[in-house]
């Protein structure tokens, strides 16, 4: 059997509470509120680039659900993205449909869709899944540059400033935390997910297919929650994502966006909320700071591209090679490791 | 009439190269169950291997075509020693993304080295068009369909009648019973690259000089998927048929439904169709084993 690489200490072996200690609840407490302190005093640049980390942590949950704690593995997540930010797009613009309302009817028409094309991994192991997906990248895709009742043009569309119950968006600040508002919602769902039964019986579908059908778990409609569930996260995504930029851009959902969500769940961890919310800020932050490199270290601004691209797909080899548990690891033994020095006969767990 | 026909023959000669890159993928799928996400881009840097060779080594094309097959084998068993053979007990999700590094890798290089430019090969062979009788065919794309016949003939007549060929299919057959004979599944899995990597090399030859060379070239690792599955995942001979069949409904879906429907782009487009709903309805595929677990 293959062994297991979601982080055992993630949360799912056993229920308990959210946040069980004090320092848990304060540190909760104080990094919402650091985050949205802090982000109104950071440059708008950052801003955008802090925004963006949170969507993308919002979407990884999603994909962590259904590829590391179901072993369900889409290739497929950043189409379903896109079906959500055109989607929502549609629903608030062309239907006149209150925006909040349309990121959630997004998130559901994702979710169907996502099922749709799920529907063979109920009988085929993983391998063929993956196909499977990979077919519905590749036809969303062609879809999103035919359907131009729904996408406007093959290239995107553009959405505006969102506006909630009269009150406008404008201000890039307010947008990052109604994005933080979903993104810390769906954190606690996914966390809530991972230590009630519905979490631990993912785990053992992953794990143990034929050993969950006999313990009663079933099969079929776990599978089918997980790929709901997965996609749903991803269309909100994706609606966050358009109106962040104000520009639902076609080309953000390509294959090699799928492959980046998929490279931030492994970077960051499987199957835990830290890994996808390390994995979402590897991957935005690390190109970035390359490029700082890159602009002091190389003269030819066109080389930089290509090799961003090989410094990228090198650290994706070697991560899986030597750290296939991801950040989220490193960190937990980073803290524990603290834990130990600070606290010698305290918290001894 | 005319018009289906020139589509048919287009789509026969293209699957062809499918058939002959889906050889390797399920060579790889067989021997170590590892979904090779980097084909294409094998397929593409072979064919920028032959390139340099040509045009700034001046090299002869057949030495050159023999050169570059000589230089991926190398590469292949250095990608199984370095990078796959370290992941050989780890899971499906990271098996699968470390091909797709290694693609990415890959694409990177020949961006660095020669730019997202498209490269035309030295003509070899005067591009006069070969009458069939009913239609007109390029004559390099006549030579491309023979030399892909002949690599799956010799690599054909090599599973069936050579011990090392026996070897491989034994190991394909049980992993475990066949190292309990003896057998040592690294270099298995190490030939199984190196084929995969040749065929690939010679694909992206034969369409590098039809169509020139570009990094797009890395989506026939792509396009194979399709034949791959309506093939039957783990079958050779499937495999090579449905090649044929994926490229000819790429030219019919291309040529024949935009004018149906009005909508472009949908040949590359319609194998995927076909590749979801031959997982729906019969996803061993037309010729492969029927391994469903009632999941």
């Amino acid at each position: 059997m293959e062994p297991n690489l979601t982080d055992k200490d993630a949360g799912t072996a056993a229920a308990r509470p959210l946040l069980e200690t004090r320092l848990e609840r304060y540190g909760a407490v104080g990094l919402i509120l650091a985050l949205a302190v802090g982000s109104m005093l950071i440059s708008s640049y950052h801003l955008s680039l802090l925004t963006t980390i949170t969507i993308f942590a919002f979407s990884a949950m999603g994909l962590n659900l259904l590829s590391g704690n179901a072993g369900l593995i889409s290739i497929a997540h950043a189409a379903f993205m896109g079906l959500g930010a055109f989607t929502a797009a549609w629903f608030a613009i062309d239907l006149g449909i209150p925006i909040l309302i349309a990121i959630i009817l997004a998130g559901i028409v994702s979710a169907g869709v996502g099922l749709l094309f799920g529907i063979p991994s109920l009988r085929l192991s993983g391998l063929y899944l993956i196909l499977a997906t990979f077919a519905a990248q590749i036809i969303l895709y062609w879809f999103f540059e035919q359907a131009l009742w729904l996408t406007k043009s093959p290239d995107g569309r553009f959405v505006g400033i969102p506006e909630v119950m009269g009150f406008e968006f404008g201000d890039p600040w307010h947008y990052y935390l109604l994005v933080l508002v979903f993104t810390i919602a769906g954190a606690v769902v996914y966390l809530n997910i991972l230590r009630s039964g519905l979490g631990r019986s993912l785990e053992v579908i992953k794990e143990r297919p034929i050993v969950s059908q006999m313990m009663g778990v079933n099969l079929q409609r776990t599978k089918l929650i997980a790929f709901t569930i997965g996609h749903f996260y991803a269309g909100v995504a994706g609606a966050l994502y358009g109106w962040h930029l104000q520009f639902v851009a076609t080309e953000a959902f390509d294959l090699m966006g799928s492959i980046e969500l998929l490279v931030m769940i492994i970077i960051g961890g499987l199957g835990s909320l830290a890994g996808a919310v390390l994995g979402a800020t590897f991957i935005v932050v690390v190109p970035e700071l390359l490029d700082m490199a890159g602009r002091r270290l190389v003269d030819d601004m066109g080389l930089m591209a290509p090799i961003r691209m090989f410094i990228y797909g090198l650290l994706v080899v070697i991560f899986l090679i030597y750290e296939p548990h991801g950040l989220a690891r490193t960190w937990r033994k980073l803290v524990r490791y603290f834990n130990k020095k600070l606290f010698k006969n305290k918290n001894e767990h | 009439m005319d018009y289906f026909a020139g589509l048919l023959i287009n789509g026969i000669l293209v699957g062809a190269v499918y058939s002959m890159v889906a050889l390797g993928f399920v060579l790889i799928y067989k021997a170590s169950r590892v979904l090779n996400f980097a084909q294409g881009e094998l397929l593409m840097i072979g064919a920028y291997f032959c390139l340099e060779l040509v045009v700034r080594l001046e090299v002869g094309i057949l030495s050159a075509f023999i050169l570059t097959l000589v230089l991926m084998s190398v590469m292949a068993v250095l990608i199984e020693r370095l990078i796959l053979r370290k992941m050989m007990n780890a899971p499906v999700i990271s098996v699968v993304m470390v091909t797709i590094g290694l693609g990415i890798m890959l694409r990177s290089v020949v961006l660095l080295f020669w730019g997202p430019i498209t490269i035309h090969f030295p003509e070899f062979i005067a591009d006069v068009p070969f009458d069939l009788g009913f239609v007109r065919v390029s004559v390099i794309y006549i030579y491309g369909f023979l030399i892909c016949i002949a690599f799956m003939v010799i690599f054909g007549l090599f599973f069936r009648y050579t011990r090392t060929g026996l070897v491989m299919r034994g190991a394909a057959s049980s992993q475990m019973a066949a190292r309990s004979v003896g057998v040592p599944l690294h270099m298995v899995f190490a030939l199984a690259w190196v084929v995969a990597a040749i065929v690939s090399a010679a694909g992206g030859v034969i369409t590098g000089n039809i169509a020139g060379l570009t990094p797009e070239l890395s989506a026939y690792g792509v396009r194979v998927f399709p034949a791959v599955i309506l093939g039957g995942l783990d079958s050779i001979v499937g495999t090579t048929i449905a090649g044929v069949l994926i490229g000819v409904m790429e030219e019919l879906g291309g040529g024949y439904l935009r004018d149906w429907t009005g909508l472009s782009g949908l040949g590359p487009v319609v194998p995927f169709f076909v590749l979801i709903i031959v997982l729906w309805i019969r996803p061993h595929g037309l010729m492969g084993t029927k391994e469903i677990e009632r999941l």
